[in-house]
């Protein structure tokens, strides 16, 4: 399979908070793209920034032959994609990663995010309501502007429950009662978090004690994103001993259970 | 008339002069997203007897015009990838090189005992870059006589063609070259990544876990090329040029340096595709210039 793509951007918007969305039109990636993949984007031509910038997808539009993604701007080569305008070409590789293995016949899953980390969970939570699943949220964040899709989820019927630093609702003590009762909500079947390892040993250990199986979204430093240098580690237990997997290509989604979130 | 883009080197016949470097590119893995089969050669991730860990993460850290990294030689060991990487990597045709790295000399001999047991390798590349742990750590790579004995171990146990891969990070690599060649090295591949470190200042510490790493990329092109000429001059033996390689006149300049072949790293982590667009600009640009063959550019630099 060819991983290489030229996206046209069609839309790249400031949201506020430092997140920008941006849309690209791309009919053969997005109808090959499964939600908790990702793209690998050369943020502008040349070498400098040299390495590409890996990016979830937030939405998956093949009847548009549109990708998107939601981003943070924190360096140079997050700044110099906010510049893009509409019309830009941007080259991507893609779609890479295993994706959230969202179980066909769940009756509910749950979304557990973490400021820019709820991206790709939005992207999940679409998927999970077009095949019937019904779908819990928390979000949390430094403060409400911060927190992203919460209107897009509660306009699919989503019941989402928000927690943030500033009004000092989201310490880990404080999501734990939260976190337990929506697992407890009949039928939750699988979890799913992303942004905050904080927020993933939580639910690992609740969802273990109520036999869901949970799975984390990670973030490591990449290279080619493809599975080749081996510089992307993530440590994980096996039944050997500890290890290494790449979070490009083994990941970036894993079983909670089996990384060692340090 | 289409040029003609292939070379021979120590017996192995390479359909163009262009292959992965050792590390960058994923064998067995990368066959999903193109046609391996359109390379000069095929060069696996260093292997060592036993298998290796690797480094913390980050292991990567951006720089001007390249990076660095701090893999550590993370891989599953001899014995790993001669049941399950070595019978894939066998049914593609271009020539496979196999890198060999170790901590001792006895590391090194006996990882090369176990390949040659195997058939579908034709070549060997000593990768003596690690650090020796009978020398305190520093590499083999940096002293004349460790090269020798690595090399002399490996030599004594195999007719396949060695080529030594030497590490720029030495105060006369011409030295290193020779001592290899003496003990039996029948090619050199040069350069391996230049030490060095980045460091954040916001968290005042240095990015990579491992603090220091290996640089490459294009920054790294002139010293490479340096490298290749200044041991051209010096060694009868073939050539494979490395560092920085990034396009179809970057192949050229490592011919006209002295190289007969060359090896694309981090390039190839950039645009996976990076070197089938090399060979494709190659040929096209030996065509345009009226050249018959890629051989004319070996070691044709005019100096006045
Ligand atoms: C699988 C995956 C999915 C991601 N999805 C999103 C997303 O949907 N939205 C979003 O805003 N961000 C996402 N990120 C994080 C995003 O890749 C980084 O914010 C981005 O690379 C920063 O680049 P920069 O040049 O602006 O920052 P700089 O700090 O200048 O970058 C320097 C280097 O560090 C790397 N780096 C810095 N922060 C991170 C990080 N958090 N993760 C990985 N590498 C990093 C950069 O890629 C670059 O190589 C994702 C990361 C991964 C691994
Ligand atoms: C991520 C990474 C991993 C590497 N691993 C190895 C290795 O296992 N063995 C080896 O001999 N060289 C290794 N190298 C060095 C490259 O093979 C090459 O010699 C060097 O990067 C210079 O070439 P370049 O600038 O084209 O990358 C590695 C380089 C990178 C970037
Ligand atoms: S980024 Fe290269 S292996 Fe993951």
């Amino acid at each position: 399979m060819n991983v290489s793509h030229i996206l046209t951007v069609t839309k790249n918007e400031d949201q506020g908070a430092g997140y920008f969305h941006l849309v690209a039109r791309a009919p053969e990636l997005a109808s090959a793209a499964r939600p908790g993949q990702f793209i690998h984007v050369l943020c502008a031509p040349g070498v400098d920034p040299f390495l590409r910038r890996p990016f979830s997808f937030y939405r998956l539009r093949p009847e548009a032959g549109e990708v998107e993604i939601y981003y943070q701007v924190v360096g140079k080569g997050t700044h110099l994609l906010s510049q893009i305008q509409p019309g830009t070409k941007l080259d991507a590789l893609g779609p890479l990663g295993q994706g959230f293995p969202l179980d066909p016949k769940a009756q509910r899953i749950l979304i557990l995010g973490r400021g820019i980390g709820t991206a790709p969970l939005i992207a999940l939570a679409e998927a999970a309501r077009a095949q019937g699943t019904g779908v819990s949220a928390i979000l949390s964040a430094r403060n409400p502007d911060a927190i992203i899709g919460d209107r897009l989820l509660a306009s699919w019927g989503v019941e989402v429950t928000t927690v943030t630093d500033e009004s000092g609702t989201s310490d880990p003590a404080q999501v734990e009662p939260l976190l337990a009762a929506a697992l407890d909500k009949p039928g939750t079947a699988q979890a799913f978090v992303c942004g905050s390892r904080r927020l993933a040993r939580l639910l690992r250990r609740l969802a273990a004690a109520r036999g869901i199986p949970a799975f984390g979204s990670l973030e490591e430093r990449m290279g080619c994103g493809l599975g080749g240098c081996l510089v992307c580690a993530c440590r994980v237990r096996t039944p050997e001993g500890e290890t290494y997997k790449r979070v490009c290509n083994d990941g970036p989604v894993f079983p909670l259970e089996e990384v060692v979130l340090g | 008339m289409k040029p003609d883009l292939s070379v021979e080197i120590c017996g192995l016949k390479l359909k163009n002069p262009v292959m992965p470097s050792s590390g960058s590119f994923g064998l067995p893995g990368y066959e999903e997203y193109m046609d391996l089969n359109g390379l000069g050669a095929l060069v696996v991730k260093s292997i060592t007897l036993n298998p290796r860990l690797g480094n913390p993460p980050p292991r990567i850290a951006e720089t001007t015009a390249g990076m660095l990294n701090a893999v550590g030689i993370q891989n599953p060991g001899v014995k790993w990838f001669i049941e399950n990487d070595l019978p894939l990597l066998k049914r593609f045709t271009p020539p496979l090189i196999v890198s060999i790295a170790g901590t001792t000399v006895e590391e090194f001999a006996q990882a090369t005992e176990l390949l040659e047991k195997e058939e579908g390798i034709a070549a060997y590349e000593i990768n003596v870059s690690c650090p020796n742990i009978e020398a305190g750590g520093r590499a083999f790579g940096m002293s004349a006589a460790a090269t020798q004995a690595v090399v002399a171990a490996v030599r004594k146990r195999t007719r396949r063609p060695i080529f030594t891969k030497l590490t720029p990070n030495v105060t006369d690599i011409v030295e290193i070259a020779q001592a290899a060649v003496e003990a039996g090295s029948d090619g050199l591949t040069l350069i391996n990544t230049l030490l060095g470190m980045a460091i954040d200042v916001k968290l005042r510490r240095p990015v990579l876990a491992n603090v220091l790493g290996g640089l490459s990329g294009p920054a790294i092109k002139p010293v490479a090329l340096r490298c290749v000429y200044q041991v051209a001059q010096a060694v009868k033996v073939p050539i494979i040029g490395t560092g920085g390689i990034s396009s179809a006149t970057d192949v050229l300049e490592f011919l006209l340096a002295g190289a007969s072949a060359v090896q694309v790293g981090t390039a190839n982590i950039v645009d996976p595709y990076a070197m089938l667009k090399i060979i494709a600009d190659l040929e096209k640009y030996l065509a345009e210039n009226n050249v018959a063959s890629v051989r004319e550019y070996i070691g044709a630099l005019k100096t006045h």
